[in-house]
C-alpha cells in the first residue's frame, strides 16, 4: 500500500505541473484553443466528448467549434441543425457585415441555429454543468462567450406499462427515467395555465434535477412554500432516486411509517395535483414523490376510481381488513393458542390442539421461524434471476409448507395463517406501507407472545398514539379519521360516487371546490330516473 | 448529526429503555401452550363414600379426533377419576395421573351423581362460581340411575366426543321434545339463593346394556347395545333432590315455566284416546299470582300455536267446528299436565315454579311477612289455567286417507 501511495504522490505532482496553465478562472477564455485544452483537461479521457471544429462561412478565418457529449445528446439534433445551419451555404450574410468575433457571435445566436432552446454562457461551471446535461455547446475563437444550445437526448426508456402500480382498467402509461419525458406526461393530463413547475438542481457531485409540480390556486401556498425550503436545505452529494429526497424531507425520519407518498403513474399524480397536493419528480427515476400525504392515500388504487364506486368502496374496505390481517394474523394465532384458549370454540380448540400435537416448539417460536423463512424467500425471488425463480418457489412451496408439515416442525394451522398474512399484505397497493406492516408484525407477534392479547392491545394504543402524532408537511396522517372530518369521509375507507365529493380535502387544498354547480347524478328529463339528492335543478 | 436528531434518538432510547424492564419482569404470565393442556370437556361429580367428592374428568385426546391426515383411531377422550374432599383439591391431585394441566374453559357438560343430589348441592357450586377458568354457561346434567362417571364415558355414536352427544341431545330435545330443559349452572345458583323459586336439572340415563358403554368395539356395531338418553327433570328442594318429573308432568312443569320450544301432544279423536298429534310451534305462559286471606291463587295464562302433524282419525279438517273441538281438547291436555306438575311439586312442597319469586318481586312487603311460612301455602296453592290455543294449519293434505278411504266403503267417518 505504501508503495502505491509514493508512485500516486509522484505522478499526482507531474500532473499538478501540467494542469496549472489551464485551471484557474471561473471564466471563458477568448481563445479558442485554451477553452478547448481546458475541456479536454476537464473532460479529456471521457470517450464520448465530441470535439468538432470547423470554420463559420461567414467569416472564413472564424476559427468554431461544437462539443457536446455523444451520449447525453440527440446527434440528429446536433448535425442537423447545429453544424449544417451553420456550414450550410444558404446562410445569409448580415447585411452590414461582420466585423468582430463578438458579431459574429451575435449573429450565430441571433439567426443561424434552428434550436428551439438558446443561451449564452459566460461562466466556466455553468459551461461544463450545460456540457454534461447533454447541451451542445458553440465556441467561437476570440470571444470569451458560449452559445449553449439544448440538444438532450441519447438512450432513455421507453414509456412502458407500469410496473408495481398494475390496473385492469385506466391508463396505462407510467413515468420513465427521465425528469423531461415524466413532466409531459403529466401536463398532458393537466391543461390549465395555473399549473406550474420549479426546477432546482440538487447534489454537489450528480446536479439532478428536481422539479416540483403543483396547481396555483389550488394548493395552499404555506404548504408549497415549505416543500420548497427543505428541498433547498438538501445539502449531499448524490440524489439517485426519489428516495433519497424522501429521506431528507420527511417529516418523522423515526417511525416505521411512510410519510410521502410515491408513485410511478402519472394518472396519480395528475388526480394528486388536482386534490391540491405537491408533486416531485426527480430525475433518473420513474417514481414521483407527492406530499403531503395521509394514510389513507396508501390503502387507495388509482383503478378505485376507474371502476364502478361500489365495486371501487368494496375492494378498498377489503385493503384495510387486509392490512389488519398481515399486521394482527400471526398474533392474534399466537396470543390465541398460548394465552386465550377460552376464546375459542370447541370444535376448533380440539382441532388446533390435534394439528399442534407433535410441534416441538411453543407457537411463538413456530411463527417465528414460519415468518422469517417466508420472509427470506419473499426477498429471495425478488431479487433473484429469472432464471432461478422456480427453483424458490419449489423450494419454497414444498419444503417450508408440505415437508415441514410432514416432518412435524410446524403446524398445519401456522401455515395457513402464514400464507394469509402473506397474501394479506401482498394486497396492500402500496409497497412500502406493506414493508412497514412487515416490520410491525414481528412486534406484534412479540407481544402477543409475552403478553397475549393485552400485549397486542397495548402495542396497539402505542401504535395508534403514534400514527396520531404523525405529520407530513403539517397534515393530519390519519386525517380525515383524526381530526374528524366527516365531509371527507366520502372518499375515505369507501369511495362515493364522483358527483358526491364536491369538496377537496380542506387540509391540503386552498380552493375546495370542485364541483360548483353543484353537479348531481343524470336525471332524466320526463324525471323517471332515479333521483339521488342534489339533482340537477330543472 | 445535528442536535435536533440527537435529541429525537434521546427520545426513542428513553422509550425503550422504559419499556425494557416491563418486558423482562412480565415474563410469560399466564402463558400456556394448547398442547400441553388437556382439555376437559364433561365433568362428574358425585358423592363418594368416604365422604369426599368422587370427581371424573372426561379429556379430549387430540391424536383421536377426526381431522385430515389422520387415521389413527385413537379412542377420542380418556376419563380420569380422582377421589378428594373438595373440587379444588381433586383438580389439582388430578396431575399425579395426568401428563397435562387440566384446562376448564371448555366444559360442556356438568353430570352430577343422584347421590349427591340427594344429600345436597349446593357446595359443588362454590368451586364454579369463584374460579374464574370454568363457564357457567355449562349444561348441567343429573345422572339418573347411574354412576355418573360412568356415563360420562360412554362411547357414542356420531359424535367422537360425547361431551358434544350430551349437549346436543339436551339442546335438541329441549328444543323439539320440550320434555326437557336446558338449564345451566348459573341458572341454578341463581335459584338456590333466591328463596322464592327451587332449582330443577334436567335428568340423563343409560338405556340399554351398560356393561360395554366404554368399549371402543360396542360402536363398531351398527346398533349398539346402549343409548345415552336425556329425559326427566330433577326436582330439588333447599339443594336436595326431591323428585322426579317424568313424560307429562315434566312436560307440565315447563308449560308452567314457559320454557315450552315445540313439542307433539297426542289429542282423543273420536274413539281413539290418542288420535291426533298436535304440534306446538309456539307458547307463551304468563303467570299471575295473588294471595288473599293466607290462600294462594295461581293463574297460569297459557297462549299457543299449533299445527295438526298426524291424523288417525278421519275427522274433516276443514270444517271450524272441528278445529274448536280439538282446540278444547288441547286445552284439557294441558290443562291435565299442568295438574300433574302442581300435584307432583306440592309433595313436598318444592316451589320450582318460582311463584314466591313472583309475589316477592310484586309485594315485597307481603312476601317478608309469608317468607316462613311458604310450603304450607305453596303446598295448599290454588292453581287455574286459562288457555288459549290456535290451530294454524293442518298441514299439505286436507283430507285424511282414512276419510277418504272409508267414504269409497260407504260408512262415513267416524266424527
Amino acid at each position: 500500500m505504501r508503495k502505491i501511495t509514493e508512485r500516486y504522490e509522484r505522478n499526482k505532482k507531474r500532473t499538478s505541473d501540467s494542469d496549472r496553465t489551464a485551471s484557474g478562472s471561473s471564466r471563458l477564455d477568448a481563445d479558442l484553443n485554451a477553452n478547448l485544452e481546458r475541456i479536454k483537461n476537464e473532460l479529456g479521457t471521457s470517450p464520448d466528448l465530441v470535439i468538432r471544429r470547423f470554420k463559420l462561412r461567414l467569416k472564413k478565418e472564424l476559427q468554431v467549434a461544437a462539443v457536446y457529449m455523444d451520449t447525453l445528446t440527440d446527434k440528429n439534433i446536433v448535425n442537423d441543425f447545429i453544424i449544417r445551419s451553420l456550414m450550410s451555404p444558404s446562410l445569409p450574410e448580415p447585411p452590414d457585415g461582420i466585423e468582430s468575433p463578438e458579431g459574429a457571435f451575435r449573429y450565430v445566436c441571433d439567426n443561424a441555429l434552428a434550436v428551439g432552446q438558446i443561451e449564452a454562457v459566460a461562466d466556466w461551471p455553468t459551461m461544463s454543468l450545460e456540457l454534461l446535461t447533454g447541451k451542445t455547446v458553440l465556441l467561437v475563437d476570440g470571444w470569451d462567450e458560449c452559445i449553449c444550445g439544448n440538444t438532450m437526448g441519447g438512450e432513455r426508456r421507453a414509456v412502458s406499462e407500469a410496473s408495481t402500480q398494475i390496473v385492469i382498467r385506466g391508463p396505462k402509461d407510467s413515468f420513465s427515467e427521465s425528469v423531461a419525458t415524466n413532466v409531459g406526461l403529466v401536463r398532458r393530463r393537466i391543461r390549465t395555465p395555473d399549473f406550474a413547475f420549479e426546477s432546482i438542481k440538487i447534489g454537489s457531485i450528480t446536479q439532478t434535477t428536481v422539479v416540483m409540480m403543483y396547481i396555483k390556486n389550488i394548493a395552499k401556498p404555506p404548504i408549497i412554500d415549505e416543500v420548497r425550503i427543505r428541498l433547498r436545505k438538501i445539502d449531499t452529494d448524490a440524489i439517485l432516486e426519489s428516495g433519497y429526497i424522501e429521506e431528507f424531507i420527511e417529516d418523522n425520519w423515526l417511525s416505521p411509517f411512510p410519510t410521502i407518498y410515491n408513485t410511478e403513474r402519472p394518472d396519480i399524480v395528475a388526480a394528486n395535483l388536482i386534490e391540491g397536493r405537491i408533486a416531485i419528480i426527480v430525475d433518473g427515476t420513474p417514481f414521483a414523490l407527492v406530499v403531503p400525504t395521509v394514510m389513507s392515500q396508501f390503502f387507495t388504487a388509482a383503478e378505485d376510481y376507474y371502476q364502478r364506486y361500489d365495486i371501487g368502496s368494496f375492494i378498498r374496505f377489503l385493503r384495510y381488513v387486509a392490512f389488519v390481517i398481515a399486521l394482527f394474523g400471526p398474533a392474534a394465532y399466537i396470543a390465541l393458542t398460548t394465552f386465550h384458549q377460552e376464546m375459542l370454540p370447541t370444535p376448533l380448540l380440539i382441532n388446533l390442539s390435534g394439528s399442534r400435537e407433535g410441534v416441538p416448539f411453543p407457537a411463538l417460536v413456530e411463527a417465528f421461524l414460519m415468518e422469517i423463512s417466508f420472509e427470506i424467500l419473499r426477498e429471495a425471488g425478488i431479487r433473484m434471476p429469472r432464471a432461478v425463480g422456480q427453483a424458490v418457489s419449489i423450494v419454497g412451496a414444498l419444503v417450508l409448507g408440505e415437508a415441514a408439515v410432514q416432518a412435524g416442525i410446524v403446524s398445519p394451522i401456522m401455515v395457513i395463517v402464514v400464507s394469509i398474512t402473506a397474501i394479506a399484505n401482498f394486497s396492500i397497493p402500496s409497497y412500502n406501507l406493506a414493508i412497514t406492516a412487515r416490520l410491525l408484525r414481528f412486534l406484534f407477534m412479540l407481544a402477543a407472545g409475552f403478553l397475549g392479547f393485552y400485549g397486542v392491545m397495548l402495542g396497539l394504543i402505542m401504535l395508534v398514539a403514534h400514527m396520531n402524532s404523525l405529520r407530513s408537511f403539517g397534515v393530519a396522517y390519519l386525517s380525515p379519521l383524526v381530526p374528524v372530518r366527516p365531509e371527507q369521509w366520502k372518499d375515505f375507507f369507501i369511495r362515493l360516487p364522483h358527483w358526491t365529493v364536491r369538496s377537496r380535502p380542506d387540509n391540503v387544498a386552498e380552493r375546495t371546490e370542485k364541483m360548483p354547480s353543484g353537479q348531481g347524478p343524470h336525471i332524466d328529463s320526463d324525471g323517471s330516473g332515479n333521483a339521488g339528492s342534489g339533482g340537477v335543478k330543472p | 448529526m445535528s442536535a435536533q436528531t440527537r435529541h429525537a434518538l434521546a427520545k426513542l432510547s428513553l422509550i425503550v429503555l422504559a419499556f425494557l424492564p416491563l418486558v423482562a419482569t412480565i415474563g410469560c404470565w399466564n402463558s400456556r401452550e394448547i398442547d400441553k393442556l388437556a382439555i376437559v370437556t364433561a365433568l362428574s361429580i358425585d358423592r363418594a363414600d368416604s365422604g369426599g367428592f368422587e370427581l371424573a374428568f372426561q379429556v379430549v385426546m387430540p391424536g383421536g379426533q377426526p381431522h385430515a391426515g389422520n387415521s389413527k383411531s385413537d379412542t377420542p377422550f380418556t376419563i380420569y377419576g380422582i377421589r378428594s374432599r373438595t373440587l379444588f383439591e381433586g383438580i389439582r391431585k388430578a396431575s399425579k395421573q395426568v401428563p397435562r394441566q387440566l384446562f376448564f374453559s371448555h366444559v360442556q357438560v356438568v353430570v352430577l351423581g343422584e347421590k349427591l343430589a340427594k344429600e345436597g348441592i349446593q357446595e359443588v357450586f362454590d368451586f364454579f362460581e369463584r374460579s374464574h377458568e370454568v363457564r357457567l354457561t355449562s349444561l348441567l346434567l343429573v345422572a339418573r340411575g347411574e354412576e355418573p362417571d360412568k356415563l360420562i364415558s360412554t362411547l357414542v355414536p356420531l359424535e367422537r366426543l360425547q361431551a358434544n352427544a350430551m349437549l346436543g341431545e339436551g339442546i335438541l330435545s329441549s328444543q323439539l321434545w320440550s320434555e326437557t330443559a336446558v338449564v345451566e349452572i348459573d341458572d341454578v345458583i341463581r335459584k338456590l339463593i333466591n328463596p322464592g323459586v327451587e332449582p330443577t336439572i334436567s335428568g340423563i340415563k343409560l338405556i340399554g346394556n351398560d356393561k360395554s358403554a366404554g368399549d371402543k368395539k360396542s360402536l363398531e356395531q351398527s346398533r349398539p347395545p346402549f343409548h345415552l338418553e336425556v329425559s326427566d327433570i330433577a326436582m330439588f328442594k333447599d339443594g336436595k333432590l326431591t323428585g322426579w318429573f317424568e313424560g307429562d308432568a315434566a312436560r307440565g312443569l315447563l308449560f308452567v315455566t314457559d320454557r315450552i320450544h315445540s313439542t307433539i301432544m297426542n289429542l282423543p279423536c273420536g274413539d281413539l284416546p290418542e288420535g291426533v298429534a298436535m304440534e306446538i310451534i309456539k307458547s307463551k305462559t304468563k303467570k299471575e299470582v295473588s294471595l288473599k286471606d293466607g290462600r294462594l291463587r295461581v293463574n297460569v295464562i297459557v297462549n299457543a300455536e299449533g299445527n295438526i302433524g298426524e291424523v288417525k282419525c278421519g275427522i274433516p279438517l276443514n270444517d271450524l267446528g272441528v278445529l274448536h273441538a280439538l282446540e278444547r281438547e288441547w286445552e284439557n291436555a294441558i290443562r291435565n299436565n299442568i295438574g300433574l306438575a302442581v300435584r307432583k311439586a306440592q309433595q313436598p312442597p318444592t316451589d320450582i315454579f318460582g311463584f314466591g319469586m313472583i309475589i316477592e318481586q310484586n309485594h315485597p312487603k307481603l312476601w317478608k311477612s309469608v317468607e316462613s311460612r311458604w310450603d304450607s301455602i305453596f303446598a295448599d296453592a290454588e292453581v287455574n289455567v286459562t288457555f288459549h290455543g290456535v290451530i294454524r294449519r293442518t298441514g299439505m293434505r286436507g283430507k285424511s286417507l282414512i276419510k277418504e278411504q272409508s267414504d269409497r266403503q260407504g260408512k262415513g267417518g267416524p266424527l
